[in-house]
Formats: structure tokens, sequence, C-alpha cells
């Protein structure tokens, strides 16, 4: 039976709107320096490395080239995954497990900041032939989708407000997080419209940063001074790139992921088993839709479930105590990570202002974001 | 002359842009499809030989089945729309005067649909299940814009349908 991989250290810094101060190299030497500092290790320790990122978005090709020095990394195996940070855990996992490695490091980073024109990125993900020429705001896609889930499932565009004013105000026990906010459901919902019905504020605004985690077979976690969160389940998934053939309603991406994760943690009924979820929320619609694709609200009961508090820092079951990508700042394909950061600093003890009673079993659930259907979920746990 | 005072404005960045150009090969199926917009003016689906599943855009494979596709036929009747939106903004992030409706359109008995544009009509009224029809560009090229956009399929012969 393959050991058990556990999160043994993590690094951070705080996220901002920009951070104009720092190249996106001191950045992650920052996360990386801490990282290494809580787990107790000198780099020369670690045996393998996966970093998270998007070519386009840090604006050169190759850009996992630029990633060994300041991790500690050279003249090691490096490698880079191009989708979110769940999926980047999962290869580390992978890793850890063949028993060839004993120590292994994940980085991400956004430096969103510094994209200039954002749209235009995002448009390169479109289909060149079918879709593209068609010349749509990529956000086209996040509209339509949101009013399919809204069609289907019967929630309505207030409650994906009310996710803003939870999450935002959630972000305001989080030193991390750049958008806490203090306002109300009509705040938001009188915010323009971008792609009817989905509105600017129910939109997450980028933000910049970097994560570094360290994690360690069960055998080298053992020998170290950490508090271990144990990964007891992790899954990935991704559903037709094509758009005209999507089932528009339910994050399928997201059932698949659970379902993976629910199975290897042996998690029979989520609801009831997890004790505080980070969720994607890049836009408001999107958590409500994950929820139900989780199975941690039943199919249309998420609106309701989020206004009577389920889901607020003291409901049955907190969503994104640390504000998510909304409260946050939206940081691309870290944001998986950072969600996967917030459950280990519960699981630990040291969320500080905003830390929940008795958790001890959390899940972190990410999405690659417009125009994708990709995304991972993993189930970590307390040691 | 005074002399300047270091600014870490003036040397916190470097500016670059990525100029990427790219031909994009659409393949058999794409081949046939786009060639049936242009020179026909009609919508080609292609059906699965195994599972029997009409597909569009057209593919030569099915994906479950993994067998070719042999069968191609034109999508009939109306089309309708599966979701949609109305973008207010533009590449820039210049906010447009007037919204553009985007939408999936589907067809009865066709797995996916189109991508495209919504015209022709007060698109503040569109909702899911609009019955749709293509306006054809006068000049084809061979693209998914030889479709101007869809229109409501006239009124009175869907009044009260679905």
């Amino acid at each position: 039976m393959s050991q058990r991989v556990a999160i043994v250290g993590v690094g951070y810094t705080s996220f901002r709107p920009s951070s104009p101060e720092v190249s996106f190299r001191e950045m992650i030497f920052e996360a990386a320096v801490s990282a290494y500092q809580d787990a107790g290790i000198e780099p020369g320790q670690v045996d393998t490395f996966v970093s998270v990122s998007e070519d386009y978005l840090e604006g050169t090709a190759i850009a996992d080239e630029y990633v060994p020095d300041q991790l500690g990394a050279v003249l090691k195996p490096v490698h880079t995954i191009t989708s979110d940070g769940i999926t980047a855990l999962g290869a580390i996992l992978m890793q850890l497990r063949t028993g060839e490695f004993d120590i292994a490091v994940v980085e991400g980073r956004s430096k969103a900041s510094n994209v200039l024109y954002p749209a235009y990125v995002e448009a390169m993900a479109l289909d060149p032939v079918s879709v593209r020429p068609l010349d749509f705001h990529p956000r086209f896609v996040a509209g339509m989708e949101m009013r399919a889930f809204l069609a289907s499932s019967g929630n309505t565009a207030e409650q994906t407000s009310a996710v803003v004013v939870k999450n935002r105000g959630n972000a305001q026990r989080n030193p991390m997080a750049a958008y806490g906010c203090s306002f109300s459901v009509d705040d938001v919902t009188s915010s323009k419209l971008v792609a009817d019905p989905l509105r600017e504020d129910q939109s997450a605004s980028t933000a910049d940063g970097s994560i570094v985690m360290v994690l360690a077979t069960e055998q080298a976690a053992a020998r170290m001074k950490g508090n271990p969160v144990y990964i007891k389940g992790i899954g990935w998934g991704q559903e037709t790139p094509n758009l005209e053939e999507r089932d528009w309603g339910r994050a399928g991406y997201a059932e698949d992921a659970a379902s993976r994760a629910y199975k290897m943690a042996g998690i029979v009924e989520p609801a009831s088993e997890i004790h505080l979820a980070e969720v994607d929320d890049t836009f408001a619609y999107k958590e409500l839709q994950h929820l139900e694709a989780l199975g941690l609200a039943a199919h249309g009961r998420s609106g309701a479930m989020l206004e009577a508090g389920e889901f607020s820092f003291d409901g049955r079951l907190p969503v994104n105590v640390s504000g998510g990508s909304l409260g946050c700042g939206y940081t691309h394909d870290l944001s998986g990570l950072r969600s996967v950061l917030e459950i280990v600093l519960q699981l630990r003890g040291e969320a500080r202002w905003r830390q929940l009673d008795n958790v001890k079993l959390g899940l972190a659930q990410s999405w690659r974001g417009v125009p994708t259907a990709t995304g991972g979920v993993a189930i970590l746990e307390a040691a | 002359m005074t002399e300047e005072t270091p600014s870490p404005e003036r040397i916190s960045q470097w500016r670059g842009n990525i100029p990427i150009h790219h031909r994009y090969t659409v393949g058999v199926a794409g081949q046939r499809f786009f060639a049936a917009l242009r020179d026909e003016k009609v919508i080609l689906a292609s059906t699965c030989s195994g599972c029997g599943a009409r597909f569009l855009l057209p593919k030569i494979y099915c994906e479950r089945c993994f067998v070719d596709t042999k069968e191609w036929s034109p999508v009939k009747g109306p089309g309708y729309v599966k979701t949609f939106t109305l973008v207010h903004r533009n590449l820039d992030e210049e906010v447009l005067t007037e919204p553009v409706a985007a939408a999936v359109i589907g067809w009865e008995g066709v797995r996916g649909g189109i991508v495209h544009r919504i015209g022709g009509m007060d698109t503040s009224q569109l909702r899911i299940g609009q019955k749709v029809e293509p306006q054809w560009r006068e000049v084809r090229t061979g693209g998914i814009a030889d479709i101007l956009y869809f229109k409501p399929v006239d009124r009175p012969f869907h009044r009260g349908g679905a």
C-alpha cells in the first residue's frame, strides 16, 4: 500500500491588487523561504519540484525555465503543470507515492497585475476557428453559464450576490486578502452588467501573490518538526473544450473530480463529513454551482442554504472563510493552492481571527477559469 | 539643471508584448463544414456509424464509440437558443453602447450546436428556447462568420410554441 502524503510546510505572500516593488521571482523566493522555515528543512533536502503556470499569463514562452533558482531547485527535477494548483498538488502526490522521493515542493504564483489586457489572453483560449472570430469578450462564457445554471437549478441572481457579500465579508478577517469589504446584496446587484446576468461585482478582481508548499511522505514527515496535514483524497478532471457541446447548467468537471477524491478519502456523505470547504468562486454563481456539484448542497438548494447562513463563518459548513477569490483576489492557476493553503491553516489551528473550532477534515476545490471546464478537488485531514 | 530624484517608478517595469501569428488547420471535418456554409448555405452535422449520435460542429470521429462518422447531413428546421448572454464589453474593456447577444444554438436531435451572435431582434426580449435561423452573409469566405448572426424565426408561425 502506498504511503500517505502530508503537507508539512507552507509559505506565502499576502495577496494584493498589484506588486510593483517585487519581481515574480522575488515573490516566489519570499514564499519559499517561509515554507522551508515552516517545514524546518533546507532547500537542499527537497528531492523534486512541481510548478504551476501558464505561459501567456507569465508573458514568456517556456516560463517554467524561470522557476528553479528562487526555489533552490537548480539541477533538481522540476516540472510545470499548466492547469491549476490542485492538479499540481496531485502531480506531487503521485511523485511521492512512487517511493523514489521523500520531500517535494509545489509552487505557484500570480502576477496578474502585469497582464495589461487580460481579456486578450482569455480570448486566446477560445477555439480559434469556431469561436474566436466572433470577437466576444471571453467573459461571455461565464454569462452564458450563469444564465443556464440559474435556469436549471432555480437559484437566483440575488443569491449569487449574497455569495459576494459573504466572501468579501469573510475576507475582512483575513490579513492576506486584498478585497475585504462590507456591503449589501443590493450594492452587488446594482453593479454594472458585464455579461448579462453576470455583474461586475459578481466577478473576482485579480490579485498578485505566491504560495510554496513542502510535502513529504508519512515516513519523512515523522522525522520533521512540522504540523502535518494529510492529503486524504484528490481528484481532477475536465470536460469537453467545445462550448457548443457542454451541459451548461452543471459543473461536470467538479462532480467528476469530487467523486474521485471522495472515493480515495472514503467519504460517503460529504455534506455531513466535511467540516469546511474552500470552493472556487471566481464568479459568484460558481460557488453555488460548485457546492451542488460537490454534493455539499442538494441540486437547486445552494442559494437557499447560503441565505439561511449554513455556509457562513459561524454556519454549519463554512465555505470560503478565507474570502475565496472574491475576497482574496483571483490569482489564476494559483487559486487552487490558495484554497488548499486556507484549509491547511485552519486544520493546523493557525487561521487567527478567522479560526474555526473543531475542524479536522476540509475540502479545497479549484476551477481553471474561463473558458475551461476543468478543475480539481483535494480532501485534507489534520494529523 | 537640478539633478532628478531617482524615482522607483522609472525603473520598476519594462514593457513588452507577444506578437504571435498562427495558421489554424480546420481539418477534414472543418473543411467540409465550412465549404458547405460558404457554397450551399447549409449547416452540416456528422453522424456516428456506431451510436447514431449527430455531432455539431461535425467531427470525423465519435469520442464515445471511437469510430469514424460516415454520414453527413444538413440540420433541418430552426435551431433554438440553449443559453445566451448580453455582453457589455469589448476586449479592451470598453463599455459597448449596445450589448452584443452571444448564444449557444442547438438543434433537436443534434449533439452540440453553434456558438454565435443573435441579431435581427430586440435582444432584451431574448429568452432560452427562442427559435432561430441563420442570417447569411452575401459574400462568404468559408468561416464561422459566413453566418452574420442567428435571427428569430418569423413569429406568426411559432406563436405559442416552445
